[in-house]
């Protein structure tokens, strides 16, 4: 399958990755490309550089989709298939956290005991695995509202893109019902008695944590506990259903990756155990590749200063110029070996597309169309 | 005396982060410093710009004269965390082996990240017959969403532990990492617009909600400028269509672009952040290795030296 293929047959598009690899970039452009395609496009991001955004129109955009004037592209779009729509929303953590509580919560006096309850508040702002928690569950709320063909989701930026996917089962994890009995029983609704007949080791870690952590903050933990108790049955069946959806036919994962050593090992390793995890990957794009020069060789001296010195140049500049050339095949050589050895690696079914490094930086939508075409070609 | 004691390198993915933390590094140790270069999480590009052999234990090793490497989990943190303060093995065992405490450990968003945080500042603080173990600690903090995560967590911890033992050890690392004399937090960047704009929030971040003391900002893999005339030779060249010369001037070409952008992102820096930033060279190699760090790591003295 290429890419073109992997776009066109699915309906989310997951781009993971490593950071700096231009992941954000890389899923607009897959949106822009949808669009292109005459489907109903959206890109959801998370912390989009400042330009990308603008060019994206999320400047001022504080949470929720925004529609994107697509002007622009039409001098881009010469195919006989009607222009798309093009969306784009930026994930603002707290209030789709509260969002999310405030649709699980049976009533409003559970929901603003959870809102105001400082625990919570950490919990949804400064704990880590809480952005990746509530991106995979926007994906799948707008996924829900079906008003889009086509669904990008650029990731949190992770120092291994593996987390991503970890973070929202830990998170799960602790948000489970099971764990309801450790603080609400000592402190809360059941009373000091069962307290009492708790396993002398939890007896034992409650109270030191007790002692490390003051009494008051295990009695905000209890009463978040026990707030929640009527939410968990709907967040645990809403986890299931997101990780189905996540594993899903309809789903592919794409990872962005660069031809720097460092990100092509976390890269390898990311596709290796991705399998693991149950999600498959579909597609590799391998952004700021510099394919030219490769194959030429060693700039002859004696040529270029002749050349330089006929348009009348000091000999500094020819100097320059081979020292310049040189890095470059250094550079480019250096690149497509390490990019062969990782894509033997791959899986042969996963398709792969290189984007060459533009010398410039992406931040108009027509950059993002040029993109968007360059993805075709995988 | 170089450097600060308690030595943090940020910056956005992908940017070199952990060549500058070497090189740093290796600059302190090679100054007669005691030096520990520490990664978070696993052992990963920290380990490898040092040249450490092998990946096993997450103990200070020494891996050269006056240079010391460590890696750092928060799980593992947290164990030798609980040793100090259950100082029964007996009772430790008990509870490192049950449920609650592993469910804690894995579920508990943030803790992880506060232990690393903790045993930074432990090591930081160990001394050995009266007299402190590192006089330098550089540590490799991983792509910024991430490490600005690790960085705030002593003061998310602050506020959500109103009071005890975590609240009290929360507020001592506090105290460290917002310590001018003893604390400095490095971003790293490369040359073109995206990530000098992220090494700009980060410095914003850092002065703002974060409040942290910002150190040097490293502009890696920076290119050289051009010899004057540059643009018009290239253009008379272009037009000569000589064959032979052609992958040159293209090469030229996009030398000559990369550097106009390379000199507009980190003019923007400065005027938006007041901060001159140090460059870095790009070293054009086909492997980049422990020598190269070690180049670097000369190069880092000398613009520091040029500031004094």
């Amino acid at each position: 399958m290429s890419l073109q293929e992997v776009i066109t047959n699915h309906r989310l598009v997951v781009c993971v990755g490593s950071g700096g690899v231009g992941k954000t970039t890389t899923a607009a452009a897959i949106a822009v490309h949808g669009a292109l395609a005459g489907r109903r496009s959206m890109v959801l991001t998370i912390d989009p550089a400042k330009r990308l955004a603008q060019s994206l129109g999320l400047a001022s955009l504080a949470s929720g989709a925004q529609e994107i004037n697509t002007d622009a592209l039409s001098a881009a779009h010469s195919r006989s298939a009607a222009l798309g729509t093009l969306s784009a929303g930026m994930l603002d953590q707290k209030s789709a956290w509260d969002e999310f509580i405030a649709r699980h919560a049976p009533n409003d006096a559970t929901r603003d005991a959870i809102l105001r309850n400082e625990f919570y508040q950490h919990l949804s702002q400064s704990f880590a695995g809480s952005a990746e928690y509530m991106a995979i569950e926007e994906l799948c709320r707008i996924h829900e509202a079906d008003r889009y063909d086509l669904i990008v989701l650029d990731t949190p930026p992770t120092r291994h893109a593996l987390e991503f996917l970890e973070a929202p089962r830990r998170l799960e994890d602790f948000l489970d019902r099971s764990v309801l009995g450790w603080f609400v029983r000592p402190y809360a609704s059941v009373g000091w008695s069962a307290w009492k007949t708790a396993s002398r080791t939890v007896r034992f870690l409650f109270d030191r944590i007790e002692q490390a952590t003051g009494l008051q903050t295990l009695a905000q933990i209890s009463d978040f506990f026990v707030a929640m108790e009527d939410l968990f049955e709907g967040i645990n069946e809403r986890g299931k259903r997101v990780r189905e959806l996540l594993a899903g036919p309809q789903t592919a994962f794409v990872l962005v990756a660069g031809p720097d050593e460092q990100i092509l090992g976390e890269s390898e390793d990311f596709a290796q155990r991705m399998g693991e995890l149950d999600v498959s990957l579909k597609g590799v794009v391998m952004n700021r590749v510099h394919p030219w020069a490769a194959d030429d060789d060693a700039a002859d001296e004696v040529v270029v200063a002749d050349a330089v010195s006929a348009v009348g140049a000091t000999p500094q500049l020819a100097e320059w110029l081979v020292t310049t050339h040189g890095e470059a095949v250094c550079i480019a050589r250096a690149e497509e070996l390490r990019r062969e050895s990782f894509e033997g690696g791959l899986p042969n079914e996963v398709a792969r597309v290189a984007i060459p490094e533009f010398g410039q930086d992406v931040h108009e939508l027509v950059d993002l169309a040029k993109i968007a075409e360059l993805l075709s070609c995988g | 005396m170089t450097g600060k004691a308690f030595e943090i390198v940020v910056g956005k993915g992908g940017v070199g982060k952990s060549t500058v933390a070497a090189a740093l590094a290796t600059r302190y140790a090679a100054a007669g410093h005691r030096t520990l270069a520490v990664e978070l999480a696993a052992p990963a590009g920290l380990a490898q710009a040092l040249g450490v052999p092998g990946v096993a234990g997450a103990e200070p090793r020494s891996i050269g004269p006056g240079l010391s490497y460590a890696w750092i989990d928060g799980e593992s943190a947290l164990a030798e965390y609980l040793a100090l303060i259950l100082p029964v093995r007996r009772v430790l065992a008990t509870v490192l082996d049950s449920r609650v405490y592993r469910y804690f450990v894995a579920a508990a968003p943030g803790l992880k990240e506060l232990m690393t945080v903790g045993k930074l500042w432990y090591e930081h603080e160990r001394e050995i017959d009266g007299a402190k173990v590192w006089d330098r600690i550089v540590i490799d903090a991983g792509a910024s969403g991430h490490s600005l995560q690790y960085l705030c967590m002593p003061a998310a911890a602050v506020k959500t532990f109103s009071s005890g033992l975590v609240h009290r050890e929360s507020q001592r690392i506090l105290e460290l990492l917002r310590d001018r004399d003893k604390t400095a937090v490095h971003v790293v960047s490369t040359p073109e617009s995206m990530p000098m704009v992220e090494a700009a929030e980060i410095v914003a971040q850092l002065r703002g909600d974060l409040d942290l003391p910002v150190g040097r900002v490293y502009v890696n893999r920076c290119r050289k400028a051009p010899p004057d005339g540059a643009a018009d030779a290239l253009e008379c060249l272009a037009d000569a269509g000589d064959e032979r010369i052609s992958g040159v001037v293209s090469a030229g070409g996009r030398e000559l672009g990369w550097y106009g952008i390379q000199e507009r992102a980190i003019a923007d820096f400065v005027r938006g952040s007041g901060i001159e930033p140090d460059r870095l060279p790009l070293l054009a190699v086909e492997e980049f290795g422990r020598r190269e760090v070690v180049r670097l790591s000369s190069l880092v003295t000398a613009y520091e030296g040029e500031r004094a």
